[in-house]
């Protein structure tokens, strides 16, 4: 792993554009994504001990820090999402010269829906410092 | 041969992704806004109880299939993205056999996992005749 990290690194650095930070974040969150998919299968996991067992730990993921976590899973989805679409259109379409657009594209949706989202996530996190307080 | 395979997990990646888009948009939907739980006043918190999934879940063919393609669809691409990425580096046939097969264990694995987890949810415990698990 830290092998393949420090090629990628590599490869980075021999080839630094805008384009090779797309295709290194893609990867990414692409591992994050699926390891992601593990522990959620984890946690739905405790649903076979008891449905109590199940509502515990579903309490223990209503913190503020597991929100923050959350915010970031999404941001790592649509970013992943939105990138895989270009990757797709540039696959199907002729639409290789334009890919350095499309990538500005797919940072600026991603980052206009994590400011919105934002606002969503947060909302517990808001309840819980300025009204329960 | 080899060719066509490389074709075939291709074209399965773009199809699984579409898939991914469509079910993770009605899973956010469905578990964020349209049945937004507020059982501030049950757990003291903001999820759904496993008594509330399991009504939802329960004796409904359409939400088993649309989570038995999500799972696979998730799992095939997360697993087949992981063996591309590792492909970059590794060229020796017999290893990347190897990583292929084992990711087709895990899939396999992830997806019955899946179905007992499934089955759990919607209170029908595949382990004890005539279900239901507390």
């Amino acid at each position: 792993m830290v092998k393949f990290i420090a090629g990628w690194i590599r490869e980075t650095r021999l080839n630094i554009n805008f384009e090779m930070f797309a295709f290194l974040a893609h990867r990414l969150t692409g591992l994050g994504i699926t390891f992601y998919l593990l522990a959620h299968l984890y946690s739905l996991g405790h649903r076979m001990v008891s449905a109590e067992s199940y509502n515990n730990t579903m309490l223990l993921y209503d913190k503020w820090f597991f929100h923050i976590g959350e915010w970031i899973l999404f941001l790592m989805c649509a970013f992943h999402a939105f990138n895989g679409i270009r990757i797709m259109l540039v696959d199907f379409f002729p639409l290789t010269e334009g890919q350095k657009k499309l990538t500005f594209w797919v940072v600026g949706i991603t980052a206009v829906l994590g400011a919105l989202s934002a606002l969503f996530f947060f909302e517990p996190l808001k309840e819980m410092i300025f009204i329960t307080q | 041969m080899e060719a066509r395979a490389g074709m075939w997990t291709w074209l399965l990646q773009r199809l699984t992704a579409l898939y991914i888009i469509f079910g993770l948009t009605v899973h956010f939907y469905v578990h964020h806004f349209i049945l937004k739980p507020d059982n501030a006043e049950i757990a003291g918190s903001r999820f759904y109880t496993a008594e509330q999934i399991s009504d939802r879940l329960a004796f409904s063919g359409g939400w088993l299939l649309f989570y038995a393609l999500f799972l696979f669809s998730v799992a095939y691409h997360g697993y087949f993205g992981v063996v591309k990425v590792i492909e970059d580096h590794v060229t020796e046939k017999k290893t990347v056999a190897l990583i292929n097969g084992i990711a087709w264990a895990a899939l396999i694995l992830t997806m019955v996992v899946g179905f007992v987890i499934y089955a759990f949810l919607a209170d029908m415990n595949p382990f004890m005749m005539g279900g239901g698990n507390g």
